[in-house]
This record gives C-alpha cells, sequence and structure tokens, in this order.
C-alpha cells in the first residue's frame, strides 16, 4: 500500500515539474533575491536604498570594492594587539608575554591562544555584520572555507590573524593563481596540513631495512609492511600534497593519481615554517627537499640552479592553478554558495568559461555568476537553508542589534556547529542544506533567536530605535514586524500562529499600553527568527 | 553525512519515535517484536569517556613497585603507602595501584569488572592534540582524509531499514569526532528540560507541515526551491521537536526509570546520569560519547594535591555512581575510557609533564574481563623509553577499539573498517 502511495506521489511530482515552468521573479523579488545572496542579510531600509540605486548598479559598485569605505568598521579594531602583526612579531609579542610572566609560562601560552582567537572571530563577526563591503564580506566566507584552516592546531592559532587579512581578504576578489600561491607560503597552512615537517622520505632498501628488522624481532608480515609505511610516513607527508589537488583546485580523484599525490609531495618537501626570521613565517629548508627528478600529470617539472623547491612548487601550483577542473572545480563551488546547493550546470559553465578567459579573475567570475539570467530563476529564490553564521549574523542585521561584545556573537556561531576557523577537516563545511540538518540542533537556533529578541544575551541586544514607534493596531504592529524580519515573505502557517499569538494577547488585554505593545513585538520577533522561513535565504 | 542518509532519517523519524522505546504510554500500541524496529530488547551499549588533553597514564595506574618511577618524578610521584601526609595508591596488585583519587573504583576492580590498559596508543608519532585526538577518534592514524568517526562506521554499517534516533547519542551540543560522519546521530544540546521543552512548545505550532497548498502570504503558492527549502526547514524543525521531546520524556519523564546512586554535581556526572537512564529505558542506545577536558597538565598536575587529583576524584566517582546507577544493566554495558597520548615519564619543572606517547585506558563493565592491567610499563630507564622520553606504545588503541565492537556489539570490522591495520594478537580484553 505504502509503496503504491509512493509511486503515485512521484509521478504526479514528476508530471507537474515537467509542465509547469515556473514564473519568473518580480522586480522586488529580485532585489530580495540579491540581498539574501550577496549580503550576510539585509538590514530594514536596504531593501529600500538597493530598489533604488538600482539592482545591476548596487552589484556593480559591490563589485568595485575597493571603492567601498569601511574604515568605521577598521576603526573598531584600534586596540587589537595581535591583527596586523606578522607571525614573526607574534612570536616576540609572546616571547615578551613569557618574560614578563615569569614562572607562568603556560598560563600565558593559553592567554595568547585565547587572544589570538578571540581577535580573529571578532573581526570576522565585526565585519560580516557591519561592513558595506556586504558581497565581499560573504565571499570572505566562502574562500576562508574553501582555503580551511583549524586555529586549534599548534601554531595555526596564531598565525590565523595574519591569514585572514593578507592572504585571505587579500586576494579573494583578486587573481586565483596568487591566492593559491599565498595559502601554500602561509605558515597556517602549512602547519594545517603538516607540510612544515614534511621531507625528504627514506630510500628504498632503507624502508626494506626496517621491515625486515620488524620480521626480525617476530612480526607478522602483513605488521612489518605497516611498519614500513608508518616510517614511511614519517618522513614524507602527504597531506597538502593530496589536498591541494583534492581540495583547493582539481576536485576529488579529478585528473590525478596517487602516483601525482606522492610526488607533489616530494615537490613540496623544503616548504616550511620559521618564526624567529622577519617576514610571514615561510620558510624554505633546502636540506629537507627531495631532489629527484619529478613530473606531475605526466609532464615533468623544470628545475632552478637553486631552491629547487621553491621553484617545483610554484611551477605546480601555477599549472594546477591554470587546469580546466580547477575552474570547473570552483565555479561549481561558487555556484553552490552563491545559487543553489545543485548548482545549475548553465551558470557553473558560464563561471568556469571566465574563469579560464580571464586569467581566474575572481570578481569577474563572481560577475558572471551574478549577472547570469539564470540567476533569477524563481526555482533558486529561498532555496538555500543558512548556516549558521549565516543564520545568527543576518538575525543581528535584521533586528538592527547593537553588539558590545562580539565575542558573544563569535560564540553562539559557534555552539550551532560553526565556529570559525574551527572546521577539523581540510574539506572545509559542506556548503549543503543536508550538511546543516543536524538532530537537535534546531533547538539552538531558536534559544539564540528568542534571547536575542527579548535581549536576554549579554553583549548583544535589539536597539530601542528597532521598536520604536510601533502602530497602535497590534495586526500593523505584527505586520511591520514581519515586513523588518522577513521582507521575502512568510507562509501562511507561520503568520497564522503569529496572528493566534497577538489574539491572545489581545483578549488578555496586553496590547494596550505602549509597553505590552513592545513586548508583544518581542514575542514576534522572536518567533520569526525562529521560523522556518528565516532558516531560508 | 550523504543527503541519501539525511532524507531517510527524516522521512523515517516520526514513525521510529514513537516506535522504538519503551515507553508505556506507547507500548499500548506497539507490538511486541514486531513494531519495535531497530531497537533490539536489552541490547547492549558501548560508552566511551574521551579525556581531552593528554591524560598522564603513569599518575592514573601507578607503577609503585618501579624505583625509576619515582626518581623521575621526584614532586608528582604518588607514594607507594598512605603517609600521614598524603595518600598512597590504591594497589591492585603487586606492581600497579590506582591514583588515590580513584578509590571509588576500587569495587569494581575487586569484583572484576574493571580492567586497566597501559602503553596502549597510537603507532603515529604525532605529539600534537589535534592531530592525535583526530587520528585516535577516525581511528585512522596519519590519514587525515577520513571523516566519519569510529563508532559512526559502526552505526552506518550496522544500519537497519528504521531509523531508530536513540541507537547514539552525545551529551554535548557538538557531536565529538568518533560519533560524526554519514550516519545521523542525535547531539543534545546543553540545556536544561525545562528550557528545552519551552522552546519546543513555542516552536511546536510554527514547524508544522500542514498538508494542502503550502501559501507565502506575500508569493502565493509557493514553488520551486523556496517550497522545497521551507519543507526542508520544518522538516528539521519537527524532527528536532519529536527527537528533543522522546529525549526529555525518557530521561526526565513521568516513567523514567529512577536514578540509584548520587551523582557528582559536575559536567560528567549530569551526563551519565542521563545516559544511564537511557540504557535502563531499553530505548536502543548503541553508543554514547561523552567528554572531559582539563588534562593537558603541563603545569600544576601535583600528585595527590594538584590538577589531576580533581580530575580523577570527579572521574572516579562518576564512573562509579554509573556503574552503581545501572545495577544489572551494568551487564551489558561496556565504558571505555581513553585519551589522545600519554605524558612524559619525568617531570617538568613546573609539576607537570609534557606531551607524550603511550597511555592508558580504562574498561569497565559486566562484559570486561576485569581484575587485570594489560601490557607493562616495563623498566621507564631513559634508554627503553620512547625517543628517551616516552612511554612506548605496544598496543594499538584499534585493538582495544575491536574488541570493544566486537564485545558490544557482536561487531566484525570488515577489512578496511581500520584503514592500514594489520590486526595485533588479541588482547583479551573481555570475556568471549
Amino acid at each position: 500500500m505504502r509503496v503504491l502511495f509512493i509511486g503515485v506521489a512521484t509521478l504526479t511530482l514528476l508530471a507537474g515539474a515537467a509542465a509547469q515552468e515556473l514564473r519568473p521573479l518580480t522586480e522586488d523579488e529580485k532585489v530580495l533575491h540579491i540581498l539574501s545572496r550577496l549580503t550576510f542579510g539585509p538590514t530594514p531600509g536596504q531593501f529600500g536604498k538597493v530598489k533604488n540605486m538600482g539592482l545591476d548598479a548596487w552589484i556593480d559598485q559591490q563589485l568595485d570594492v575597493k571603492n567601498i569605505d569601511v574604515s568605521a568598521v577598521e576603526k573598531r579594531f584600534n586596540d587589537y594587539v595581535l591583527l596586523g602583526t606578522t607571525p614573526f612579531e607574534q612570536a616576540q609579542i609572546y616571547k615578551k608575554m613569557q618574560e614578563d610572566a615569569g614562572d607562568d609560562q603556560m598560563q600565558n601560552l593559553g592567554a595568547f591562544r585565547r587572544r589570538a582567537r578571540s581577535e580573529i572571530r571578532n573581526y570576522v563577526v565585526e565585519f560580516a555584520m557591519n561592513s558595506d563591503a556586504q558581497l565581499f564580506e560573504v565571499l570572505t566566507d566562502f574562500w576562508r572555507n574553501h582555503f580551511a584552516v583549524d586555529i586549534a592546531k599548534d601554531s595555526v592559532g596564531y598565525t590565523t590573524t595574519h591569514y585572514e587579512i593578507h592572504v585571505i581578504r587579500e586576494f579573494c576578489m583578486g587573481r586565483f593563481t596568487p591566492f593559491l600561491k599565498a595559502t601554500a607560503k602561509h605558515p597556517a597552512m602549512m602547519v594545517f596540513l603538516d607540510n612544515h615537517i614534511s621531507r625528504r622520505p627514506p630510500s628504498k632498501s632503507e624502508l626494506k631495512q626496517i621491515e625486515n628488522r620488524a620480521r626480525r624481532s617476530g612480526s607478522t608480515k602483513a605488521q612489518a609492511k605497516e611498519a614500513a609505511a608508518v616510517a614511511k610516513q614519517r618522513g614524507l607527508n602527504e597531506n597538502y600534497a593530496r589536498e591541494l589537488m583534492e581540495l583547493h583546485t582539481l576536485g576529488v580523484d579529478n585528473g590525478y593519481s596517487q602516483e601525482d599525490v606522492e610526488v607533489v609531495a616530494r615537490a613540496f618537501t623544503g616548504w616550511s615554517t620559521n618564526f624567529s626570521k622577519e617576514g610571514n613565517g615561510f620558510a624554505y629548508k633546502d636540506a629537507m627537499h627531495d631532489p629527484s627528478r619529478k613530473a606531475v600529470m605526466g609532464r615533468s617539472i623544470p628545475r632552478g640552479r637553486r631552491e629547487t623547491g621553491v621553484i617545483e612548487g610554484e611551477t605546480i601550483i601555477k599549472r594546477l592553478a591554470a587546469h580546466k577542473n580547477t575552474a570547473n572545480f570552483i565555479a561549481t563551488k561558487l555556484v553552490q554558495y552563491l545559487v543553489n546547493d545543485e548548482a545549475p550546470p548553465k551558470i557553473v559553465q558560464a563561471a568556469a568559461k571566465t574563469f579560464r578567459s580571464k586569467k581566474g579573475d575572481l570578481t569577474e567570475v563572481v560577475r558572471t555568476i551574478v549577472k547570469h539570467p539564470e540567476f533569477y530563476k524563481r526555482e533558486h529564490f529561498k532555496a538555500k537553508f543558512k548556516n549558521p553564521l549565516e543564520f545568527v549574523i543576518s538575525a543581528l542585521r535584521a533586528t538592527e542589534a547593537d553588539v558590545s561584545e562580539p565575542r558573544v556573537i563569535a560564540n553562539a556561531v559557534a555552539r550551532l556547529g560553526m565556529p570559525i576557523y574551527g572546521c577539523e577537516d581540510p574539506t572545509g563545511w559542506e556548503d549543503s542544506a543536508e550538511a546543516w540538518r543536524d538532530p537537535g540542533v534546531m533547538a539552538l537556533r531558536w534559544r539564540f533567536a528568542l534571547n536575542l529578541a527579548r535581549g536576554r544575551e549579554q553583549g548583544m541586544k535589539i536597539g530601542e530605535r528597532f521598536y520604536y514607534q510601533l502602530p497602535e493596531d497590534p495586526l500593523d504592529l505584527m505586520d511591520s514586524m514581519i515586513r523588518k524580519v522577513v521582507p521575502q515573505g512568510l507562509g501562511s502557517n507561520t503568520y497564522a500562529v503569529l496572528e493566534r499569538v497577538v489574539f491572545k494577547r489581545v483578549q488578555e488585554g496586553l496590547a494596550e499600553t505602549e509597553r505590552g505593545r513592545k513586548e508583544l513585538a518581542k514575542t514576534i520577533v522572536g518567533i520569526l527568527l525562529g521560523s522556518p522561513e528565516f532558516q531560508q535565504q | 553525512m550523504t543527503q541519501n542518509d539525511r532524507r531517510q532519517f527524516l522521512s523515517t523519524t516520526g514513525a521510529s519515535v514513537l516506535g522504538a522505546c519503551a515507553l508505556p504510554g506507547v507500548r499500548v500500541f506497539a507490538q511486541p517484536n514486531a513494531a519495535t524496529p531497530g531497537a533490539k530488547a536489552k541490547n547492549n551499549t558501548l560508552v566511551v569517556i574521551y579525556l581531552r588533553g593528554g591524560a598522564d597514564a603513569l599518575n592514573v595506574v601507578v607503577p609503585y613497585s618501579n624505583p625509576t618511577y619515582y626518581t623521575v618524578r621526584p614532586t608528582i610521584a604518588i607514594q607507594p603507602e598512605d603517609t600521614d601526609d598524603e595518600r598512597g595508591v590504591i594497589k591492585l596488585n603487586e606492581n600497579y595501584g590506582f591514583h588515590p583519587a580513584l578509590s571509588a573504583l576500587k569495587p569494581y576492580w575487586d569484583s572484576k569488572q574493571l580492567s586497566a590498559i597501559v602503553n596502549v596508543g597510537s603507532p603515529h608519532p604525532t605529539r600534537s592534540h589535534f592531530d592525535a585526538q583526530d587520528f585516535m577518534e577516525y581511528a585512522a592514524p596519519g590519514d587525515r582524509s577520513m571523516t566519519n568517526g569510529w563508532l559512526n562506521r559502526y552505526l552506518a554499517e550496522t544500519r537497519s531499514q528504521d531509523y531508530n534516533p536513540m541507537r547514539a547519542v552525545a551529551m554535548q551540543g557538538l557531536l565529538p569526532r568518533a560519533l560524526r560522519g554519514k550516519y545521523p546521530v542525535l547531539a543534545v544540546p546543553r540545556m536544561s528540560s525545562g528550557e528545552s521543552e519551552g522552546l519546543l512548545d513555542l516552536f511546536d505550532d510554527v514547524y508544522k507541515n500542514r498538508g494542502g497548498v503550502e501559501k507565502d502570504v506575500m508569493e502565493g503558492e509557493l514553488s520551486g526551491g523556496a517550497k522545497a527549502g521551507r519543507k526542508g526547514a520544518v522538516d528539521v524543525g519537527r524532527h528536532t521537536i519529536e527527537t528533543l521531546r522522546h529525549f526529555w520524556e525518557i530521561v526526565e519523564g513521568e516513567d523514567a526509570p529512577p536514578t540509584q546512586a548520587r551523582y557528582p554535581r559536575s559536567g560528567l556526572g549530569r551526563r551519565l546520569k542521563m545516559i544511564a537512564t537511557l540504557i535502563k529505558s531499553d530505548c536502543g542506545l548503541e553508543c554514547a560519547a561523552v567528554d572531559k577536558g582539563g588534562w593537558d597538565t603541563h603545569q600544576g598536575q601535583g600528585s595527590v594535591d594538584g590538577s589531576i587529583n580533581r580530575l580523577l576524584g570527579d572521574l572516579g566517582s562518576c564512573m562509579a555512581a554509573f556503574a552503581k546507577d545501572l545495577g544489572n544493566h551494568l551487564d551489558r554495558t561496556t565504558v571505555l575510557v581513553m585519551t589522545e597520548f600519554g605524558r612524559t615519564v619525568a617531570e617538568n619543572g613546573n609539576r607537570g609533564t609534557d606531551h607524550g606517547r603511550g597511555s592508558c585506558m580504562l574498561a569497565m563493565g559486566g562484559k570486561v574481563d576485569g581484575g587485570r592491567v594489560v601490557g607493562d610499563y616495563g623498566s621507564l630507564e631513559r634508554k627503553d623509553l620512547q625517543d628517551r622520553r616516552d612511554l612506548r606504545v605496544e598496543i594499538d588503541f584499534r585493538t582495544v577499539f575491536g574488541e570493544a565492537l566486537a564485545s558490544a556489539h557482536g561487531f566484525t570490522a570488515p577489512k578496511g573498517f581500520f584503514p592500514i591495520f594489520a590486526g595485533r594478537d588479541p588482547l583479551g580484553l573481555f570475556k568471549s
């Protein structure tokens, strides 16, 4: 019975989809669509501004990021100690902290880590909330996730501030090749993916020796082989090489072999770190480099006379960045991020084409995507589930919240499962609705929504101006809150629930005073922020 | 997590939530043996307690008969006998003793329901917390491409048609890596049942699929991605409401099995208490994970006065309360206590120890072939240590994981379950 039912339902759905081309978005809906995808959520009033300015003009302005003034946000970080410093300078600051502290060194290490972590997280959160260069902020989040590093790992904790400012923000609307090179030459990436300790592997005869030794001491054949495999790991570390191809450029199993991974790993031996010299902490160490001749994906790698490893690595980066699979892979991910979890192939093709013809100019790739006629297809409208960062920041923007403690916001995002610079896997967070729909997690979103609306969480508060001059009529009040918080429209069920809430308050005589209406407004805003509609963008 | 897993889990939630657990109110409608899919009656449970930070094996399972131990740890060693000033080890046999803060566990040692495993750890030489935890919880040392935790892999390998959301829980808002992966696992957000219920009630009406035509106040009839998206959001909210209500109903509802022990008022105590309740209610719980942090004792670790004393005191009394609370249910429960690595054999200049290699684990439960110290620290002379400073890794943690899964769930790890692991001679940690 059940099988039959499902079969019929599926047929009906298919028939419906085939028969009906969805109607185009209205001009107003287009503005809302753009605002929900190219910003961390609209602020009240932003809709009107963008509409007046004209959609294309606004998009062009956002793409011309150098001419957007963000000095007001920048100023908030004047007293941050570590932001803007190089990893070398940070090492000096840390050394001084240790000297000042005397015996209590470990405590100091903890304090230093916490400081570094909170500075960078606050920075990300403040810019996402307040910067006028919203598209830029949205894109930083994409690339932060594409070139993911985890602040919890060893020295990555100290070098991430520099990585965010001088790699991610510097290049994310620039060209891909120098971007990729900058990540490869940053200690945050080198340490996160273990390249700094990767060295010339033991030779075959050395490995055989290890195996024989294990056999002599009573191991089984399989165990001896494993001992050799472990010894091999201790020399050459393939992490960076693998992720460089799988995650940063070509895409998984997309044009390279396991052998290529190993050769690329050999090429990058010697790309390491040194925090005691001026600079960003990158250091090439020739003694660790594997000098063998190399060919990757069927093409030999030229060698230089000096610093062979630098030349080999840079050659590989250039080739990978220019590979057509890289263009497709980056285009697909960007379209997933900006348009729909199921990336529409036509937009992907157009974006990949731009990537290749404009030599990896990432601003032009984004321009191609957002100006593509299919971008405005109704099937993409409100189709994406907000990730935790998008949910939290959009709630704060929608309610024009005053945030005195950005730390509180960063913590809220972390509690919802997406700590900034805290994805343990080099894959970054998966960009799909399914990935964020974890059992149990909605309860935490609801709690955040209510706490924000009712001003219960320390460090963030919806300002008086948001609840200023509330309409006398409770239903008007409700509508005005809906327009502010969910301008893209509310489902009939949520609307009906809100109406019941309003009627109940009216019946109880609780909506007559200014104060009563304000309480009602807070309840409505809490429900709106927690509603299914607000989870979508 | 693949889309299919998620979809299956969302679409089957409603039915399974009602069918899975032995709630008296629900049992009326359930046919025994037929309508309780996914939940074997009286199944076994594997509980993992992860000590984050690298616990110092030598001050947990103390080699009190080894004079070198006292030489290299002049201020933090645990004395062999009680003195006027401080307590000595709790002797387990002629060579080993527990830290005195673990005294609550001694009865379980005596009744052979508790074993210690020493010189256990990972073949990978990393001394990074991050990598060592990663490699251990994914049970794939050196392999950063693994993204499914070992317990999650077990759940995925043994899934049945009917999804039971209570097969595994993490008592924390974010899943530990061991439980992360393809198989959807409930992470119980940290909030009181009162607050949780308040939220669920408030949003109950908001998250309803009323059926019929889905309308938008502004847009009219919904279509395209907005329609699918709204439905997806409503489904996950609906699922959250049902699963958490179900969870709280089991844990704090009228028919919740009474708690039979006094737990310490700590995070670990609170979480173990809830896990015990789940086990006793026969809801089909197979795996649970809890974390306990603070083990990175570089300074002020102390002997019977420092941080490790406090940490072990909490751990020991929480585990003892858990065992007492479970009563006969301990027979079908296995607790594994683990950590990412051990610490340096010698103490450092701050009455602490630094990151090392080999460590220890504890196994408790009715299936444990207990009262034994499995493994041997050996001499502790510098020349005999790993890199002249750390305990050697003689027992691969994956051997322990494999035996625990086999004992608790009759699960034989298929080839590749533990990547590049050839396997070791069995330790016989559990009764056959």
